[in-house]
């Protein structure tokens, strides 16, 4: 069972991510169990873990879509695991942006209505010139006015993560961005993730099973294979 | 999200067009429907409000009305000039007018009258003065818009009341124009106004002032080959058409064209009663042309329906997406909604322009229609209320779609890779 592995408490910081004593299971399956962790800001921190454990739930936890069946999460100082669907809507419009696994570009638009359109979803009135700005800065400037299917994987990847960073979030949950890459590619996809989160002042959790990412980063939490019922 | 929706409909574009050639179609046969009922009530209505009845040749009254009312069928025939005396005797009778028909000039259709013809339609002169002498003409707003005609401008005539009548024109005898007559939206538009004796002249009908003692000359015998012909010609006396009646007082509704019915030769007809008559017959088809457009509404919303549900099911990783990046449950019901409002809006408007661009199209093919006074260019209120109608379909259409949209559970669908 997943446990906590370090937590960084900082006074007088408000921690970019806070889990406090979670508990989160389906039926009898425990998923997570006293599970903490914090974040401080700009921190960035490697959430790794195999298959079914937990991973994804811990995701869905932060970003609000379920409640922990105990336990408290806070992103950017806000409670996100209480409240009204509204106020935890407003929480993660504000603070979190999520580059997924299946980067899930929206087809319908070019990748620069994509940045625009988070951004406006975010609440915010950021300029196609930003947008390009980000596009440039993740080297494919060039697809601005391409639609997803006319990317290649590592593109769409980037462009999912200028869409994520347009947002200006507090903080930056990246699922799985390197599952399907050789090691070089892997490394690289790790390295600027890194580099991107520092430049512009971004937490970042990465969530993957990729044991490749473990050196980049100085802060791992682990989470282990649950076995229903209890904890390992 | 405007532009979201906006790239989804287009993104597939095959499906977006269907569904609002489907509704379209229901909208424009919903406008087409009023536009031609309504149409037509207001030129029967309007072509008959101070003519109380009509006195002609025996035959159809409905045919007796359509040609001396609306000119719009051929004439029953002729009757004597003595009547128009007697009908002028008759207490019951404020005004007789008489009408001589038989004649055009490119389709539009000369009228042997008096000058009092232009008051009984509510017309006003636009240009120079009323006919005086024979062979001056007044033409209708619209005679000349089409054809041109200035004041001073020289004509022929031509038998009949077709358009391609013109090989037995009236070479000797041309007409001119002294006057034309403003805009009314009447039958009067579409008419050349002179005087019988014009008429009679044209044709080298003798006739004096006293009425019913015209004798023929020189015309009966041109052109008389065909039977229709025939009919649409002035016989050898200095005959007119029909008389166009208005009542002293309500009461003579009643009592005067029983009597001339039952009295005499001639035939006496109500345009009010014939017009309503002849609206009648026309109900059970706009009645189930109606059904038909709204059977085809209910067509374009069940696929509007069908293309939402299924668009949103496919779109449940983009929806998700967008809860992800900030949008609330709302909103997300919203795009929905409004991919439906837009789908049904955009039909509504095809429709709109589908049903004034074929009255457009079918005023400037077919003389039936231009001569039945049917603009393309005329609005009515309930026409927004049939935009209306079609938006709240798509409305409706789009709200299970949007309703079942909201209740997804996120977190499984964002797990899906």
């Amino acid at each position: 069972m997943p446990r906590l592995t370090d937590a960084t408490d900082i006074p007088d910081v408000v921690p970019a991510l806070n889990l406090a004593n979670i508990h989160h299971g389906y039926g009898e399956v425990s998923i997570l169990r006293d599970f903490n962790l914090s974040m401080a800001p700009g921190q960035q921190r490697l959430l790794i873990g195999p298959s079914g454990s937990g991973k994804s739930t811990l995701i869905n936890l932060i970003c609000g879509f379920l409640r922990p069946d105990r336990g408290t999460i806070r992103v950017a100082g806000k409670l996100i695991s209480e409240g009204s669907e509204a106020t935890r809507d407003a929480v993660r419009k504000a603070h979190i942006a999520v580059v997924f696994q299946a980067l899930r570009l929206v087809s319908a638009i070019d990748i620069s209505a994509n940045l625009l359109l988070a951004a406006r979803l975010a609440g915010l009135r950021s300029s196609r010139q930003e947008a390009l700005g980000l596009l440039t800065e993740l080297g494919i400037a060039d697809k601005a006015h391409a639609r997803p299917h006319q990317l290649s994987h590592g593109e769409a990847q980037r462009a999912a993560i200028a869409r994520a960073l347009i947002a200006q979030p507090a903080l930056l949950i990246a699922d799985e961005p390197t599952s399907a890459l050789d090691q070089t590619n892997a490394e690289n996809v790790g390295a600027m993730l890194l580099r991107l989160a520092e430049a512009h002042g971004t937490s970042l959790l990465i969530a993957t099973h990729d044991d490749r990412l473990r050196p980049f980063f100085p802060a791992v939490t682990e989470l282990k294979s649950t076995v229903e019922g209890s904890a390992q | 999200m405007i532009r979201l929706v906006l790239a989804y409909l287009a993104e597939r574009k095959l499906t977006t067009a269907l569904n609002i050639l489907l509704l379209a179609i229901s909208v424009g046969m919903l406008i087409l429907l009023l536009q031609s009922t309504r149409q037509l009530e207001e030129r029967f209505l309007d072509g008959a409000e101070n003519i109380d009845l009509v006195v002609g040749a025996k035959g159809s009254p409905l045919q007796l009305v359509l040609s001396s009312v609306y000119h719009l069928d051929q004439p029953t025939g002729n009757i004597p000039r003595t009547a128009l005396a007697e009908l002028r005797g008759n207490p019951m009778v404020s005004s007789a007018i008489p009408l001589a028909l038989g004649d055009n000039f490119r389709g539009f259709r000369i009228v042997g009258t008096e000058p009092a013809l232009v008051d009984l339609y509510a017309a006003e002169l636009a240009a120079g003065r009323g006919f005086a002498q024979s062979a001056e003409v007044v033409i209708g707003a619209e005679v000349a818009a089409a054809t041109g005609a200035a004041l001073g401008q020289l004509f022929i005539g031509s038998h009949g009341f077709a358009e391609d009548g013109g090989e037995q024109g009236h070479d000797a005898t041309p007409f001119v124009v002294v006057g034309i007559l403003a805009p009314t939206g009447k039958p009067v538009d579409r008419l050349i106004l002179t005087s019988m004796e014009s008429v009679w002249d044209v044709h080298g009908i003798e006739h004096s002032d006293t009425e019913g003692s015209g004798s023929q000359h020189g015309h009966s015998e041109a052109g008389q080959s065909q039977a229709a012909d025939d009919m649409e010609h002035h016989s050898s006396d200095a005959d007119i058409t029909a008389i166009l009646v208005s009542y002293r007082s309500p009461a003579a509704a009643v009592r005067l064209p029983a009597s001339i019915n039952r009295d005499t030769a001639l035939q006496a007809a109500s345009p009010a009663r014939e017009s309503t008559r002849l609206l009648t017959l026309f109900e059970p088809a706009i009645e189930a042309l109606s059904l038909l457009g709204l059977l085809l509404g209910g067509a374009g919303a069940f696929a509007i329906f069908v293309t939402l549900w299924n668009a949103v099911r496919a779109r449940e990783g983009d929806l998700a997406l967008l809860r992800v990046m900030g949008a609330n449950r709302a909103s997300i019901f919203g795009t929905v909604l409004l991919e439906g409002v837009i789908i049904a809006l955009l039909s509504a408007l095809a429709g709109l322009l589908f049903a004034h661009g074929l009255l457009w199209f079918a005023s400037q093919s077919y003389r039936s229609v231009a001569e039945a006074g049917i603009s393309p260019f005329r609005f009515y209120p309930e026409e927004v209320w049939i935009v209306a109608g079609a938006v709240m379909v798509g409305m409706v259409a789009a709200l299970l779609p949007a309703w079942h949209v909201t209740r997804n559970n996120l977190a499984p669908i964002l797990d899906r890779n």
